[in-house]
């Protein structure tokens, strides 16, 4: 160690010190420094990789269907969720110490954390842009054109960036809490869990579950996703794919005459059949009703008939196109959600919802380590 | 049966039921001997809850005890509440979830404290497999059979501890006064003192060595005196008080705390600018700031490394780097936690003569150490501080180092503190008598 000790420059520790704008600006440079020469960049490749499992799985049916649309956006608003908490679930609670030195020394908490979002935001648009990138490139069947702008990706990268923001401030606020790296990776799944079971998107829900659910991130994410791609204007293919798929159940059942006259009496049934043209250009409730009037079937009365046809002989019978759209249809009508409603006022809700997540997180978690003093040692 | 009488159950056996009732009054009845036998109030088993928690003050195990009382409250919580909220009604899956997570907390706890109270009664610990899933018919056993004996009782610890000096140290113009009547924290409903009656003037220019066994206050003492952790003190510095003033002499006191609090992954020339511009004046000039992060660098032999990263440091680089960014600022007082930790005799040494040197330009230093007496020749005081028997922190002596080996009647720092360490601790257990003393230095 050298034997210098005297001091050329002439200091003193007294005097006004650097304020909260000034400090922010000191650790953002340190953040950003830390960014290249940490492993806090290796958040970017992760993020592209997540990107690519989930648009292998959604980039055929995202926006074409809305059982796609529905899966996509809830796979894309947990990636984003999965992406922001492990941006910064371990940011503050692993230089906890180091806080603590710097706090002693005049550190300001919120610069610290003002700095730490500004931070946050940077990758978490980073991740953004990655991701949309991948699902692009993947073949991603987005929109035509966009709905709150007038360019698709932006209005979805909104989306996918205020998920992802959100969430980072929910790993920021889960960081600021958590006493060690260790407690925070722990309370981790736990958070991650709640947001897959209560997003809603996936389960139905019970009822009484719904104000949980409206506590969680990936409800609002999964809602402007699916709010962008139009959700309810879409078909619905689920009914249609499982009909399809009976083709070949066989339907045993043992009719009687006046089963049938109450079916071809039935107001929903003829409204229905009315839609069905035969290849004379009758339609179908004509043919019912010339059944009827003609009393063909009074002289089969009290006798039962065992039915026993394949479902295929069905669908191929009344016409198979026909079954479809109608299946689809209905599905849709029934599959209609108010909450993915193609408004921008729905959009933009949820924009809201997501921002206030954000900053309600960000008060939390400075609010928590403004009582960093209060550590045990 | 009704479910208030269920509820009354509970509260009282701490469970329903026939088997509740009779494995509550066991677990009550052998509490009470075993309270009898280690000092605590027999009567403390009747009471739910409070049983769990005075029990673990039997194994002397308090803080096991407090997380016990808890646990046992929140099952119990859960239990009763089971009685009054339907099955159908979803508040229910939360009182089941209360009184789960309460549960498994509490046998976790009770195995620690079972297994604590084995060694208190210094048995075979194979009697904790009866223990465990028994407790009520083991603490009849332990509780009732003259044959076992605790090791120690509560009673032992509440000695009586050494009297209060009524002492004041005058403020001095320069210099560092500490007044610290008392620091204390409240846990779990008491409590209690952490550092008691500490009063001392420091010269400019000392370098003084804080002294103590484990859990004496060291650490507690110097947040005091920074100003970090509040005690009911008057803490002056060069004729200004600390804690009135703390924002703007939080700069003019540096602390190097035991561990390297640096970010690993910055390099050492950043890290030191960063320190100079969160510690020096808004006013100081950028070159001159530039200037003064060299010198420090040149000064703590740190400009061969400026541009390494920090986590390739090795430990004395480290710790000197970390002393860096307190200097950075020239504080008058210098308070430094271990900072030899980690570093061999040669390392050590060097940095405790760079300590020194800083000393003789007029600063204050206070220096904890574990190892003092390969750097002893290099101080000017020390201070000494020492459990008493309410495991409060107690000065047991301040002055030359040559004082102290008189007062102590030992040579070696390290002896000092074996004699004023507690003998479960390995010690002699002579602290109370040398607080007592040194408060009747203070009094003369």
């Amino acid at each position: 160690m050298p034997e210098q000790m005297e001091q050329s420059v002439e200091v003193s520790g007294i005097g006004r010190h650097r304020g909260r704008i000034a400090q922010i600006r000191i650790y953002l440079v340190k953040f950003f420094r830390m960014f290249i020469y940490q492993n806090d960049w290796k958040v970017l490749p992760m993020a592209a990789a997540i990107g690519v499992i989930v648009a292998m799985v959604t980039r055929t049916n995202m926006f074409v269907t809305m059982e796609g649309t529905l899966v996509g956006s809830f796979a894309i608003t947990l990636a984003c969720v999965w992406n922001g908490c492990f941006n910064s679930i371990q940011v503050v609670c692993r230089e906890r110490g180091i806080i603590k030195r710097e706090h002693r020394s005049g550190m300001h908490i919120s610069s610290y954390m003002t700095a730490h979002v500004i931070y946050q935001a940077f990758l978490c648009f980073l991740q953004t842009v990655l991701l949309m990138f991948v699902c692009v490139k993947a073949g991603v069947k987005f929109p035509e054109k966009g709905f709150i702008t007038n360019w698709i990706y932006l209005d979805f990268g909104i989306s996918v960036f205020l998920v992802t923001f959100a969430s980072d401030m929910m790993g920021l606020f889960v960081s600021c809490i958590a006493r060690t790296t260790t407690a925070a990776m722990t309370i981790m799944p736990l958070l991650l869990v709640f947001q897959l079971i209560f997003s809603g998107g996936m389960l139905a829900l019970p009822q009484w579950t719904l104000s949980v659910s409206g506590a969680t991130i990936s409800r609002y994410g999964i809602r402007s996703m699916a709010s962008l791609g139009d959700f309810n204007e879409l078909p619905a293919v689920s009914g249609w794919n499982t009909l399809s798929k009976m083709r070949n159940a066989e339907i045993d059942h043992t009719l009687t005459v006046d089963d049938v006259v109450k079916v071809l009496e039935n107001d929903t049934v003829r409204s229905r059949l009315s839609e069905i043209k035969t290849k004379d250009g009758l339609t179908m409730d004509q043919v019912a009703d010339s059944i009827l009037e003609t009393g063909m079937l009074q002289q089969f009365e009290g006798g039962e008939y065992d039915l026993h046809i394949r479902l295929g002989d069905v669908l191929d019978a009344i016409g198979e196109d026909r079954v479809k759209s109608y299946v689809t249809e209905a599905s849709r009508i029934t599959g209609h959600n108010a909450a993915y409603e193609h408004t921008a006022e729905n959009i933009t809700r949820c924009w809201l919802i997501l921002i206030a997540f954000a900053v309600g997180f960000v008060t939390l978690a400075t609010i928590s380590l403004e009582f960093i003093d209060k550590d045990k040692r | 049966m009704p479910q208030i009488v269920n509820v009354f159950l509970i509260l009282i056996f701490g469970g329903g039921g026939v088997t509740g009732v009779i494995s509550g009054i066991l677990l009550s009845f052998g509490l009470w001997g075993i309270f009898k036998k280690c000092g605590v109030k027999p009567w403390h088993a009747l009471i739910p809850c409070m049983k769990y928690y005075d029990m673990a003050l039997c194994a002397a195990r308090e803080p096991e005890g407090r997380v016990l009382f808890t646990a046992n409250a929140l099952t119990m919580l859960g239990n009763i509440s089971s009685y009054f909220i339907p099955e159908s009604s979803r508040l229910s899956v939360l009182s089941m979830a209360v009184e789960t997570i309460g549960y498994i907390i509490y046998l976790i706890f009770l195995l620690r404290v079972l297994a604590a109270l084995i060694k208190t009664f210094d048995v075979r610990k194979r009697w904790l497999i009866l223990a465990f899933p028994l407790t009520g018919i083991f603490t009849v056993i332990f509780g009732w059979n003259k044959k076992y004996q605790p090791k120690w009782k509560v009673t032992d610890y509440q000695e009586q501890a050494a009297s209060l000096s009524g002492a004041n140290a005058k403020v001095m113009d320069k210099g560092l006064t500490v007044n610290i009547e008392d620091r204390s924290v409240t846990e779990f409903f008491k409590k209690k003192y952490l550092l008691r009656d500490i009063h001392m003037y420091i010269r400019p220019g000392s370098m003084v060595l804080l002294l103590g066994g484990s859990g004496a206050g060291k650490t507690t003492y110097l947040n005091a005196v920074n100003g970090y952790e509040r005690a009911n003190a008057k803490i002056v510095l060069n004729n200004k008080n600390v804690y009135e003033n703390y924002r703007k002499m939080q700069y003019d006191i540096g602390f190097v705390p035991q561990q390297d609090l640096m970010r690993g992954a910055d390099t050492v020339q950043a890290t030191l600018t960063d320190a100079a511009l969160l510690r020096l004046p808004m006013d100081f000039p950028a070159a001159l700031r530039k200037e003064r992060v060299t010198e420090v660098m040149k000064i703590f032999g740190l400009e061969p490394v400026a541009g390494s990263m920090v986590s390739k440091l090795s430990g004395g680089q480290r710790k000197r780097l970390s002393i860096a960014m307190e200097f950075i600022s020239n504080p008058s007082l210098f308070i430094l936690d271990e900072p030899d930790s980690g570093l061999d005799g040669v390392m050590a040494r060097e940095l405790f003569e760079q300590l020194r040197k800083i000393a003789d330009q007029g600063k204050i230093i206070i220096v904890i150490t574990h190892t003092p007496d390969r750097v002893i020749d290099l101080f000017d005081d020390v201070i000494v501080l020492a459990k008493d028997a309410n495991r409060t922190g107690r000065l047991a002596f301040y002055g030359s180092i040559d004082e102290a080996r008189t007062f102590f009647g030992k040579q070696r720092m390290e002896e000092i503190v074996m004699t004023i360490n507690r003998k479960e601790e390995g010690g002699e257990g002579r602290a109370d008598e040398f607080i007592e003393k040194y408060t009747e230095v203070q009094n003369a």
